[in-house]
C-alpha cells in the first residue's frame, strides 16, 4: 500500500451524486488517490480550503452555481488560487479536449463521459506536486 | 445725344448735296468769268482790227489826190477818194461806238478825226483846182495834206499801242480765269472724294462694323460661346440692337446656367435614386442573407440548444455508466467470459451514444466560425494526417493532384478540417476491400450554372467568379440514385448503428453553407463517388465579381 501522505488529494465537485461516488471509488481503488466529492459549488469551495487538494475536477453545469463562478472564486482566493482545476463538461467533444483547444478561464477541461483511465491520465498531467 | 441711323444717312446725304451744290455754283461762277474774259478778248481783237483798217484807210486817203496831180493820172480820182472817205468815216464811227477805258483814247480819236477832216478839206480843194498839175498852189496844198496825214498816222500808231496794251491785259485776265477754273474743278473732285471717303468711313464705323461684330457674336453664340459680348456703344438703333443682344446673351446664359443647374440637380437626383436603388438592393440582399443566416443560425441555435441539453442530460448518465463499468471491471477478479462481454457491450453502447451527441454538438458549433485566410492544401494535409491510421488499416492509397500557390480561402480551419475528415472517412468506409482516393485541389472561374452558382440572391457564387475547389474521388461502392438525394439529410445512413450516425454529410453541408461554400456529389454504383467542395476566395474574387 502507498503511504497515506504520498497520496494525491483530489476534490471532485459535481451535482451528479452517482458519478462522484463512482469516480471516488474507482480512483481510490487505483490506490494512489484520496478523493473527496462535493455536490454543490459553495461546499466545494469550503472543501477546497479545508482539504487542500492537489487537483480539483469541477463540473461546469451544476444546479446551484456555475462551474465557471466556482473556478473564479477559487482562483481569486490566496488559499486556493494555486490549485489546478480541470473542468468536466458534457457539452464539449473529446477531440476538442485532446487538441488542447478547450480552455475555459485558463483551465483545461474534459468531456464527459470520462473513463477512469482518462481521469488518471489527466491527474498525472495536471496535479500539483504534493 | 441720340441720332437715329436714318437721320445720320439724311445728314450725310445733305452734306453731300450741299457740297455738290457749292461745287456747281463755284464751277458756274468761274466758268462765267472765264467766258467773260474770252468775250473781252474778242472785243479787243475787233478793236485792233478796226484800228488797223483805219490806219490803212488814212494812208490811202492821200493817194487819190496825189494820183490826180501826177500827169497822165486818171480823172476819176475824186470818185476813189469818195469811196475811201466813206470807209474812213464808217471806221471812225465804229470806233466811236466802242467804250474806252481811258480818256486819252477818246481825245486821240477826236484828234485823228479832226486831222482827217483837215486832210479831206485839202483833198477836196485839190480836186476843184483846174489844171492843178504843175500848179504851185496844188503842190503846196499837197504838201500840207501829206503833213496832216502823217500826223494822223502817228496818232493812230499811239491809238494802236493803247489797244495792244488792253489786249495784253485781257489775255492775262483770261489766263487767270482759266487757272481758277482748273483749280475749282480739281478742288471739287478732291473734296468730293474726301467727302465720299469720310462718309464710307463713318458708315463703316457706325453701321458696318457694329453689324459685323453682332453677326460674329451671333455665330459665336451659335457655337455655344456665351462669354462674348457685343462691344458697340453707339447711341442709335445698332447700339440698341447690341444692347438687346447683350441682354439676350445674358438671359440665355442665365437660362443655360439654370438649365445646367437643373440638369445637375436632375442628374444628382437620378444618381441619388440609382444609388438608393443599389443601396436598397444591397440592403435587401443583405437582409435576405442575414435573414437566411438568421434562420439558419436560429435552426442551428435550436439544434445547438437541444444538442447541449441532450448532451448534458445524456452524457452525465453515460459518465456514470462508464464509471460503473470501470468499477465492475476492477471488482471482477474471476475471468468470467460472459460478464466481460456484457461490460464491453455496455462500453460500446456508451461510445455509440456519445458519438451521436458529438455529431449533434457539431451542429451547434457551426454557428460560430473563426474565419481566417487559410491555405486549403495545408488544411487538406492536416485532415489526412488525422485519418492516417485508418487509411493504413483499410489499405487505402491516396493520390494527390494538388495545385500549389492558390489564393487563400477565408475559413474556420477546424470546421473545414472536420468536413474533409467526414468526406475521407465516408470514402474509407465505402472501400472495405481497400482502394484509392484521388484528392484534387485547384482554383478556377466557375462556368457551369448549378444549384448555388448563378444569379439568384441565394446563390453563393456568380458565374465567372474564381473559387477554390477540392475534389475527393474514391473507388468505393458508390451511391444509388434514390439514396443520392438523401445523403445530406440528418440521420440518413446506410451503415450499421456501429458504423455511422448519418450526420457527417449533413454537418459538412451546414459548415460549408456557413462559409458560403458548396458541396456536390457525383456517384456511380460499383465504380465510386466524387465529392466536390467549392470555397470562396479570401477577400473576394475582385477580378471577376
Ligand atoms: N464516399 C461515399 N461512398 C458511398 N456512399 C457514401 C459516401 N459518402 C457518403 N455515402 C453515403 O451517404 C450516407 C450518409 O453519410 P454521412 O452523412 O457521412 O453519414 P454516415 O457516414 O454516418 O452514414 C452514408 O451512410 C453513405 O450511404
Ligand atoms: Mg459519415
Amino acid at each position: 500500500m502507498v503511504d497515506e501522505a504520498a497520496k494525491k488529494k483530489i476534490l471532485i465537485i459535481d451535482d451528479e451524486e452517482d458519478f462522484t461516488k463512482l469516480v471516488k471509488m474507482n480512483l481510490e481503488a487505483a490506490g494512489e488517490y484520496e478523493v473527496r466529492a462535493e455536490r454543490e459549488g459553495i461546499k466545494g469551495i469550503a472543501a477546497a480550503k479545508e482539504f487542500k487538494p492537489n487537483l480539483i475536477f469541477l463540473d461546469i453545469l451544476m444546479s446551484d452555481m456555475e462551474g465557471g463562478e466556482v473556478a473564479y472564486q477559487l482562483d481569486n482566493d490566496p488559499e486556493t488560487g494555486n490549485i489546478p482545476i480541470v473542468f468536466l463538461t458534457a457539452v464539449a467533444k473529446k477531440e476538442e479536449v485532446r487538441e488542447g483547444k478547450g480552455v475555459i478561464g485558463g483551465h483545461p477541461f474534459m468531456a464527459k463521459p470520462v473513463t477512469t483511465a482518462e481521469l488518471i491520465q489527466c491527474i498525472e498531467e495536471n496535479a500539483r506536486r504534493a | 445725344m441720340r441720332i437715329r441711323i436714318g437721320t445720320k444717312i439724311f445728314i450725310a446725304l445733305l452734306i453731300f448735296f450741299i457740297q455738290i451744290s457749292l461745287l456747281m455754283f463755284a464751277f458756274f461762277m468761274v466758268n462765267r468769268q472765264h467766258e467773260q474774259t474770252i468775250l473781252n478778248q474778242y472785243r479787243e481783237l475787233e478793236r485792233i482790227n478796226l484800228i488797223k483798217d483805219l490806219q490803212l484807210a488814212l494812208v490811202q486817203v492821200v493817194m487819190p489826190a496825189n494820183d490826180f496831180l501826177i500827169p497822165g493820172g486818171a480823172d476819176d480820182e475824186s470818185e476813189n477818194f469818195k469811196v475811201i472817205d466813206s470807209k474812213v468815216r464808217d471806221l471812225i464811227e465804229k470806233l466811236n461806238r466802242i467804250e474806252f477805258g481811258r480818256t486819252e483814247e477818246k481825245e486821240l480819236l477826236n484828234r485823228i478825226e479832226k486831222k482827217y477832216s483837215g486832210t479831206k478839206e485839202i483833198a477836196l480843194q485839190i480836186f476843184v483846182i483846174p489844171n492843178a498839175i504843175g500848179n504851185i498852189e496844188s503842190g503846196r496844198l499837197m504838201e500840207k495834206m501829206d503833213d496832216i496825214a502823217d500826223d494822223a498816222a502817228r496818232d493812230m500808231e499811239m491809238f494802236y499801242e493803247f489797244a495792244k496794251r488792253d489786249m495784253e491785259e485781257v489775255k492775262m485776265k483770261e489766263h487767270k480765269a482759266k487757272a481758277l477754273f482748273d483749280i475749282v474743278i480739281l478742288a471739287g473732285i478732291l473734296s468730293n472724294i474726301i467727302l465720299i471717303l469720310f462718309g464710307l468711313f463713318f458708315f463703316r464705323r457706325t453701321i458696318s462694323l457694329p453689324l459685323e461684330a453682332i453677326r460674329n457674336i451671333v455665330l459665336e453664340i451659335g457655337r455655344g460661346n456665351l462669354e462674348k459680348k457685343v462691344n458697340v456703344r453707339s447711341n442709335d438703333e445698332i447700339g440698341d440692337l447690341a444692347n438687346s443682344f447683350n441682354k439676350m446673351t445674358e438671359d440665355l446664359k442665365r437660362l443655360i446656367q439654370k438649365e445646367k443647374e437643373l440638369t445637375t440637380i436632375a442628374e444628382m437626383a437620378v444618381d441619388a435614386e440609382k444609388k438608393r436603388t443599389v443601396e436598397l438592393e444591397r440592403t435587401y440582399n443583405e437582409l435576405q442573407m442575414t435573414q437566411d443566416q438568421l434562420i439558419q443560425a436560429e435552426k442551428l441555435n435550436a439544434v445547438g440548444l437541444l444538442a447541449s441539453g441532450v448532451a448534458h442530460e445524456v452524457r452525465n448518465p453515460l459518465g456514470i455508466i462508464i464509471q460503473g463499468v470501470n468499477y465492475l471491471e476492477e471488482k471482477i477478479t474471476t475471468k468470467e467470459e460472459d460478464v466481460l462481454e456484457v461490460l464491453a457491450m455496455l462500453k460500446d453502447s456508451v461510445k455509440r451514444a456519445d458519438k451521436i451527441i458529438n455529431a449533434l454538438l457539431d451542429f451547434s458549433r457551426a454557428a460560430s466560425l473563426n474565419l481566417q485566410p487559410e491555405d486549403i492544401n495545408s488544411i487538406l494535409e492536416n485532415s489526412l494526417n488525422l485519418v492516417k491510421s485508418q487509411l493504413k488499416l483499410e489499405n487505402i492509397e491516396i493520390v494527390r493532384e494538388i495545385k500549389i500557390d492558390m489564393p487563400r480561402v477565408l475559413v474556420d480551419k477546424n470546421k473545414i478540417e472536420q468536413v474533409f475528415i467526414n468526406i475521407l472517412l465516408n470514402a474509407v468506409q465505402a472501400m472495405p476491400e481497400g482502394g484509392e482516393i484521388i484528392i484534387r485541389s485547384y482554383d478556377k472561374h466557375l462556368e457551369e450554372i448549378k444549384n448555388g452558382i448563378g444569379k439568384r440572391g441565394e446563390d453563393h457564387f456568380r458565374i465567372g467568379e474564381k473559387a477554390v475547389i477540392v475534389e475527393f474521388e474514391d473507388t468505393g461502392v458508390g451511391i444509388s440514385v434514390e439514396n443520392i438525394k438523401k445523403i445530406f439529410d440528418p440521420f440518413f445512413t446506410t451503415k450499421s448503428p456501429r458504423g455511422g450516425t448519418g450526420l457527417g454529410l449533413s454537418v459538412s453541408r451546414n459548415i460549408l453553407h456557413m462559409h458560403k461554400g458548396l458541396i456536390y456529389v457525383q456517384s456511380q454504383i460499383g465504380k465510386g463517388t466524387k465529392i466536390t467542395v467549392i470555397l470562396k476566395i479570401a477577400g473576394g474574387d475582385k477580378i471577376s465579381q
